[in-house]
């Protein structure tokens, strides 16, 4: 359980990091938010499209790791009980 | 064009309906529920959770406030999404193992209170009475902008059609109808954006270069829908017919200078093609920072908009957890791990559906800025195909939009009065097949007379104070819950007290108008950025002071939220997978 909390707290961490210092670093360097790529504005590419990867990235990740987490857990306390698929 | 519209609005409603009293046969305790669903994937329950959760914020409202307040909005499209990869780190699984079917039961069945109990009904009851409002509005305004109908026609009518039907033993379990709607509304989102983003061949540089007004890329007539007060970037001339500066005008070419004026309701006025957009007043006081710059003001006059961003991003991001509607979506999972791999397909539907409604506003903004001047930009995603593409295809997609946003109100409310009409009669009455039927038309009634009352807040705003309630109450609560031993019952209801109290008491001091700008209409306006961690923060250290009323049952709760199904099939015999820890453990609440 205290693994568990640790990866959650670890991937819940990586999204608010990537997702929050967005805000701030607009706000510190105010002409983040005036660029453009390819004509569209940062803003626009950033919160339009780019989050969701990201979003996406580390909830795999996360449903790998707990996924291992506890079948090495399973193992340990009861070898037999080990769930085929992994 | 209407009859297209009115034959799609009637077309999804049937369909809900029909299928959903059809379904009382099969579906009728949540056992029921739970058995029948046993057999649904992983993809299909996804789409099913998805459906359910994109309501007419999602649909029209975050279009709307990228039209009037600028791309910053899309933080909540984020932030909605945001809310179930939390919901997936911290919750889903061991919530799953857990077996409660609302937040009320879990209190319960993990800290054994009845008062407990209560508290956390009467919350159920605030959220879903906020996330209902929203509907509620969207339902009118889109029945006003199809029929010509006044507001409160689509507030009667989607009041009445869902209450009935829940009250009537339908949408409980529909997990096909729920599915359905969400690809209907992914696919009248999402058509539209596509093809109107090839018929106006998209050249986005034009007019979202960074500081300049944005202009008319065609001679347009703009109608004011009510007495606006706007001003102009630079000098241009104009045709007016109507009443304008008071001075009145019938198809006169005027002057117009780089200041203000104030246009009647009813006046037109017909710009030449790269003429300036006007900007209305309320709009340009509401947008202080530039269009695109990647901050959210809604609900704060405009005030201190870095804060004001970080109150909706901790209240979407915090929320989903604690949303009285969603958690009962989870026990169609087999196991944790089918939670958890469900919550994940969720995550992806949502981040492609909110492509769209952004790619709307941006398309909107650009090509049809004259709507932003309507005191309503909630009506843009349903305005905009028959302003772009004129004609037949465009009254098609008009009729597909429609009928998506209805599938919207539909989806979302039906699942709401579920939870709000099962909580008041199971949790607070004796319970009952008649008392759950009076709860659900009680509840519909108030949520119908409360929505004529709101049309003037932005839906995403609205659905967002839902949120930042629901973030500063259940949130706390189901997350210490799972992961905190040492939660007493006199802790969650402090917290529960403290941070849902003070969020909803800001909430209703911004809605009558008690602020005007400033620090207060930030932290009222978005109160999130204090109530949540006030929440975390009461409930740890009043359970830290009151460590002798800690409920009996802990070890055993914990074991059964954490202990991998493997082990625990083994443990507890092959009860199946949906056992709920109070049948489990032996006890009774009552």
């Amino acid at each position: 359980m205290r693994a568990q909390l640790g990866l959650s707290l670890m991937c819940l961490a990586v999204a608010l990091a990537v997702t929050v210092s967005f805000p701030v670093i607009a706000a510190l360097v105010p002409e983040v938010s005036r660029m453009t790529v390819a004509g569209l504005p940062v803003t626009l590419i950033v919160l339009g499209f780019a989050f969701y990867p990201v979003l996406l990235a580390v909830g795999w990740f996360y449903n790998r790791q707990a996924r291992q987490l506890e079948a090495r857990f399973t193992e340990l306390v009861d070898p037999e009980s080990r769930p085929r698929d992994v | 064009m209407s009859e297209a519209s009115v034959g799609a609005i009637a077309f999804v409603t049937l369909l809900t309906i029909v299928v959903g009293t059809r379904g009382i046969r099969v579906a009728r305790t949540p056992d029921d529920f739970m058995v029948a669903a046993r057999q649904v994937p992983p993809g299909l329950n996804a789409a099913a959770i998805s459906g359910e959760y994109l309501s007419a914020a999602s649909f029209l409202g975050i279009a709307g406030l990228v039209v009037s307040q600028g791309l910053g909005s899309l933080w909540y499209s984020v932030g909605y999404t945001a809310g179930y990869l939390v919901l997936l780190l911290l919750v889903a699984a061991p919530l799953r193992r857990f077996g409660a079917y609302t937040i009320p039961d879990f209190a319960d069945g993990r800290l054994r209170s009845t008062a407990l109990l209560r508290t956390t009904t009467a919350l159920v009851l605030v959220i879903g009475l906020f996330y209902l409002l929203p509907q509620m509005k969207g339902a009118g305004i889109t029945l006003q902008w199809v029929l010509g109908a006044p507001y409160w026609v689509g507030v009667a009518i989607l009041g009445v059609v869902v209450s009935g039907n829940i009250a009537m033993g339908g949408m409980k379990g529909i997990t096909f109808v729920q599915c359905f709607q969400f690809w209907l509304k992914l696919c009248a989102i999402g058509i539209p954006a596509l093809v109107l983003l090839m018929a106006t061949g998209h050249d986005p540089a034009r007019n979202l270069a960074p500081d300049r007004s944005p202009v008319f890329t065609s001679a347009t007539v703009v109608r004011m829908p009510e007495t606006t007060g706007f001003t102009l970037a630079r000098p241009t001339q104009a045709t007016v017919t109507g009443v304008l500066d008071q001075r009145r005008l019938s198809d006169q070419r005027v002057d117009l200078c780089a200041c203000r004026y104030v246009a009647d309701a009813g006046t037109q006025i017909g710009f030449g093609a790269g003429a300036p957009v006007p900007t209305s007043l309320a709009m340009e006081q509401l947008a202080r920072e530039p269009w695109d710059a990647p901050f959210l003001a809604a609900g704060t006059n405009g005030a201190h908009p870095l804060i004001a961003t970080y109150g909706v991003i901790i209240a979407t991001f915090f929320g989903a957890i604690g949303l009285p509607h969603i958690l009962v979506r989870f026990y169609t999972n087999p196991d944790g791990e089918a939670a958890r791999r469900t919550t994940l397909i969720v995550v992806l539907l949502l981040s492609t559906f909110y492509l769209f409604p952004a790619m709307l506003g941006v398309l909107a903004r650009l090509h049809a800025p004259e709507l932003y001047l309507s005191s309503d930009p909630d009506n843009v995603v349903l305005a905009l195909p028959s302003l772009l593409l004129p004609g037949l295809p465009g009254e098609l997609l008009a009729s597909l939009v429609v009928a998506g946003a209805f599938a919207a109100f539909l989806s979302t409310s039906s699942g709401l009065l579920v939870s709000v009409a099962g909580a008041l009669s199971h949790d607070l009455m004796r319970g009952g097949v008649t008392s759950f039927r009076w709860c659900a038309i009680a509840a519909g009634a108030i949520a119908t007379a409360t929505a004529l009352l709101i049309d003037r807040f932005s839906l995403a705003l609205l659905v967002g104070w839902a949120f930042a309630i629901a973030a500063s109450s259940f949130c706390p609560l189901i997350v210490l819950g799972i992961w905190w031993r040492r939660l007493t019952r006199v802790g969650a209801a402090a917290g529960i007290v403290v941070g849902g109290g003070g969020c909803l008491a800001a909430i209703i001091a911004t809605m009558v108008g008690a602020t005007t700008g400033g620090w207060g209409a930030v932290l009222l306006g978005q109160p999130a950025i204090w109530t949540v961690p006030l929440a975390f923060a009461v409930m740890i250290v009043t359970s830290l002071l009151t460590q002798r009323s800690l409920p009996g049952n802990v070890e055993q709760a914990m074991l059964r939220m954490h202990l991998p199904e493997a082990l625990s099939r083994k443990a507890y015999g092959a009860v199946g997978p949906s056992s709920a820890f109070d049948r489990a453990s032996g006890f009774k609440r009552r």
